[in-house]
């Protein structure tokens, strides 16, 4: 098994994993998918809300705001002592209080007061609700700890994907040197280097196969690697990245040993 | 997880695990399929929403359980492998 990160940014990661095969994929996949727990607001209190939008709808985007997520400082409510009544230890409170004045104010993600200074929204630019001029909204909203599974609010990840490694190759006692394939490429990975085709940034082939539909000497074959992945993981801002992938191996670690453990006492 | 048998015998295992879906039971499948006294590995799932995987593992020569406690410990090594060199490749890499 081989790993090479490709890009890596605060928000995003890629990747390159040599040696696996689908299973593995797809499992680790589905689990920062679905596993993975993360925080979002679950429960609010709505003590005022003059504006015009329903109380209902009001709480559906509060929870779909994603929260700075620290996962060793919260407990899932399932796991908690308290069993899931909600204590300090799997629950955290923000308050969201504003009026607008003789203008109408927009009331962002921003405007949330968080008890723990560490969870607090990934973005404060996300527009909650507009307020006509003295409208007011007061709110108190409960985040907890919950997994994909469960609702896709509490998933970590924006998208995590994989696709199999491109080879893109040009039979040369075939190719006319024609320079049709460079144009049709949508991706740029061929190019006319001489006399000859050649290919550059082979992973970023999207395997469209219009350079082959191109292609009259059908010199151009496009196949792909069956035990090489491209992993594409990008963060919804809850947790960064590379905890993503690292956890969520965490947790398929876990499952596997629970049913080693299983079939031990067979 | 909450692993249940239906039935246990030499050659055959039928568990179902609670808890559980596609995620996990094909990656086992996949894993026990790589070793040549699996006759048969396969997971049904009854109801995409209500019911739980039923797991099915036939044998020939070896012990049903014993070839099935292989191909956990297989998976967990791959896993670890993984988690081991991800977190040493990440931690080498500069966030852009
Ligand atoms: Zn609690």
């Amino acid at each position: 098994m081989e790993i090479t990160i490709i890009h890596k940014q605060s928000d995003a990661i890629h990747f390159l994993v040599e040696g696996v095969d689908v299973a593995f994929a797809n499992a680790l996949r589905r689990t920062m998918l679905t596993r993975l727990p993360a925080m979002a607001i679950d429960e609010v209190i709505v003590i005022e809300n003059t504006s015009v939008m329903y109380d209902e709808m009001l709480a559906h985007r509060l929870g779909l705001i994603p929260l700075i997520t620290k996962l060793d400082d919260y407990n899932l409510p399932q796991e908690c002592d308290c069993e899931g009544k909600g204590c300090s230890l799997c629950q955290c409170t923000l308050t969201l209080e504003k009026e607008a004045g003789d203008q109408e104010t927009v009331v962002y993600s921003r405007d949330l007061s968080s008890q723990d200074p560490k969870v607090v929204p990934a973005s404060g630019e996300i527009p909650i609700v507009k307020l006509a001029p003295h409208q007011r909204l007061i709110v108190e909203a409960y985040a907890r700890l919950g997994t994909g599974a469960e609702n896709a609010k509490f998933q970590p990840v924006a998208t995590v994907a994989y696709k199999y490694v491109p080879v893109v190759s040009v039979d040369k006692t075939k190719c006319d040197r024609c320079g049709a394939c460079v144009e049709a490429c949508p991706k740029k990975i061929l190019k006319l280097d001489g006399d000859k085709v050649s290919t550059q940034n082979t992973l970023d082939c999207s395997m469209c196969e219009a350079c082959v539909q191109e292609c009259e000497s059908g010199a151009i074959t496009i196949d792909s690697k069956k035990d090489s992945f491209l992993f594409k993981v990008e963060s919804s801002g809850a947790l960064p990245p590379d905890e993503i992938v690292e956890r969520a191996a965490d947790i398929l670690k876990e499952r596997v040993r629970e049913a080693l453990e299983f079939a031990g006492s067979l | 997880m909450d692993i249940r048998v239906i039935e246990n015998s030499k050659y055959v295992l039928v568990t179902e695990i609670r808890g559980e879906e596609h995620s996990f039971c094909n990656l086992l499948r996949k894993t026990l399929l790589e070793e040549e006294s699996v006759d048969f590995a396969g997971y049904m799932i009854e109801h995409p929403l209500l019911a739980s995987p039923v797991f099915t593992l036939k044998t020939k020569r070896r012990q049903a359980n014993v070839v099935l406690r292989e191909g956990l410990e297989k998976m967990l090594a791959r896993t670890e492998e993984f988690r081991k060199r991800f977190h040493q490749a990440a931690s080498q890499h500069e966030t852009e």
